[in-house]
């Protein structure tokens, strides 16, 4: 469990981080999202220990940061955004460090690195030279240090970056196994990511929480409109926007990609009028899809700005 | 007790991993080669001389003196990846979030390096067992004379870390090192330019080159030369530590 309470940090005169509280409890995976500057590395390099906050109290799995640093640390298992490595070690090597580093030694140790190595799809990769695999595996490696001594907290920065696809797969189906049972705490500039890993999110903006809760709920508070993609055939798109914009209850209707995205009031459904409308204009109603509030929309407009300010 | 066996426990993990990383990198022996290769020709002129007078060399404090000097240039450029490789590397990181102490991680660090120096010093062996064929050499005054290499070694080596501790580039760190390892092995003779007697007394007590000479040219074991290698040893470990824990105040 991670429990941060009036969490302050200034670099200088600047506030990095100013009184931020929030918990991740046990068994959930919590998303921690920010732009570049929002204060998102501050607090994780607060809560692993890594530096003190200047005023606040930060307990992970149990442990007061300050107070008891080496029996929090000997519970907390970490990847940092850069996963740092000894260019000089095989990957093996560089497990059994950080495992013996955190009190492992024996058949158990040798056991553990073995199990964090095959959980990371990296087993048959052991005796590779860190410097000889690719950025993916080298973030596998680290995610392999972090996981060896079987921690009760898990805290990743931004563990998707560089990695393909399959491997950000791979990086979700294990942040789900270990978070059924553990903390998991992790950052992302990747919404569409955390949507699919986190139970719940944590919004830092300006070194300020400005939202927490789960994807869902998020989307849900903020949904003052619905939306829908419309595919039309046989129709030129500009036109049929112009004129779908002037139905009653419709609040936009922009082409975007190969269609129309259309914004209505949530208390008011206006897909029958559109489609009587397509059908009317003898235009070919080729799709008509939902369109959800996405975490990222959330995100924009907590912090008043969208895409094109960013 | 727990907490001593646990921390003596990290030190010796981390020294390990020291030891076993300065063998796989080919600085260590390239400047252990050069080391060997600048004593070993020594030994041959120097004592070549004397034996081709017909005379028994018994005496290695030349010798062992040209070691401790050498180690001046040497033992810097050992230690100086020992703290800015991690801080250029990022590991360090990795480090300040395991459940280690800054201190743990210096020392283990200094005691690993040492290990490392220690394996050259320990092929240098071969000298006086060549002697001790050929004539008798004084063995107590040898091994007092290898005591004030290591001692002065390894003061040399915490220096270093010192200074591999101030800065994530390893040429600032060797040059710093080297620097004040110079200024510690000549500062006797800037203790004359000071007129309070005991400011001057105070400053020549520091030289590292006089407090060798103690053990290796005159072969006396004195518990103040002793006190003076373990102090210099444990202050400049202490600051290394201090000054790598104040990095976690500026992220």
């Amino acid at each position: 469990m991670i429990q941060v309470e009036g969490l302050t940090k200034y670099y200088g005169n600047y506030k990095a981080i100013d009184r931020i509280s929030f918990f991740a409890d046990v068994g959930e995976v919590v998303g921690f999202v920010g732009r570049n500057g929002a204060g998102k590395t501050t607090t994780i390099r607060i809560l692993t220990g890594y530096m003190p906050p200047n005023e606040g109290s930060v307990t992970v799995a149990g442990y007061d940061v300050l107070e008891q640093p080496i029996d929090m640390r000997q519970k907390l298992g970490y990847l940092p955004e850069t996963v740092p490595l000894y260019r000089e070690m095989t990957v093996w090597q560089y497990v059994e460090y950080f495992a013996s580093l955190r009190g492992l030694s024996g058949a158990d140790r040798e056991r553990r690195v073995e199990i964090a190595l095959e959980k990371v799809n990296m087993l048959e990769r052991e005796n590779s030279m860190i410097t000889s695999i690719s950025k993916g595996m080298r973030q596998r490696v680290g995610l392999a240090q972090a996981i060896v001594h079987d921690p009760e907290v898990l805290i990743l920065d931004e563990p998707m970056i560089g990695l393909d696809p399959d491997q950000r797969a791979e990086m979700r189906a294990i942040i789900d196994e270990i978070g059924e049972d553990r903390t998991v705490f992790l950052s992302s500039h990747d919404l569409a990511e955390l949507e699919k890993v986190a139970d719940r999110v944590l919004m830092i903006h300006k070194g300020q929480i400005v939202a927490e809760d789960t994807p869902d709920a998020l989307a849900t508070r903020l949904e003052g409109e619905r939306r829908f993609f419309l595919r039309l055939g046989n129709a030129d798109l500009q036109t049929a926007a112009d004129l779908i914009t002037q139905i009653e209850g419709v609040l936009t209707a922009v082409v975007k990609d190969d269609g129309i995205e259309v914004a209505h009031p949530q208390d008011l459904d206006v897909r029958p009028i559109v489609a009587t409308t397509v059908v009317g204009n003898e235009w070919d109603l080729l799709e008509l899809k939902p369109l959800g509030t996405s975490l990222e929309d959330v995100f924009l407009r907590l912090t008043g700005e969208d895409a094109e300010t960013r | 007790m727990q907490s001593v066996g646990r921390s003596l426990r990290t030190i010796w993990i981390i020294a390990k991993q020291e030891f076993s990383l300065l063998f796989g990198s080919p600085l260590i022996y390239f400047i252990g080669a050069i080391w060997l290769l600048i004593n070993g020709a020594f030994f041959s002129f120097y004592f070549g001389q004397q034996w081709n007078q017909g005379v028994a060399p018994l005496d290695m404090a030349p010798l062992i003196n040209t070691m401790v000097f050498l180690m001046v240039f040497f033992a810097p450029a050992i230690s100086m990846r020992l703290v800015a490789d991690e801080l250029r590397e990022g590991t360090h990181e990795l480090l300040f979030t395991s459940p280690i102490r800054d201190g743990e991680i210096i020392v283990g660090k200094w005691l690993g390096a040492f290990g490392a120096v220690a394996v050259f010093i320990a092929i240098t062996l071969l000298y006086p067992v060549v002697l001790a064929l050929r004539g008798s050499p004084d063995i107590g005054a040898i091994a007092a004379g290898y005591l004030g290499l290591l001692l002065s070694t390894g003061t040399m080596m915490a220096i270093g870390i010192l200074a591999s501790s101030l800065t994530q580039y390893q040429l600032v760190a060797l040059f710093v090192g080297i620097g004040s390892c110079l200024v510690l092995w000549i500062v006797d003779l800037f203790a004359g330019l000071v007129a309070n007697p005991n400011v001057s007394d105070f400053i020549a007590s520091l030289s590292l080159r006089d407090h060798g000479d103690a053990l290796i040219v005159n072969s006396i074991i004195d518990p103040v030369d002793i006190a003076y290698f373990i102090g210099m040893i444990i202050i400049a470990l202490l600051l290394a530590s201090q000054i790598l824990g104040s990095r976690r105040y500026v992220g």
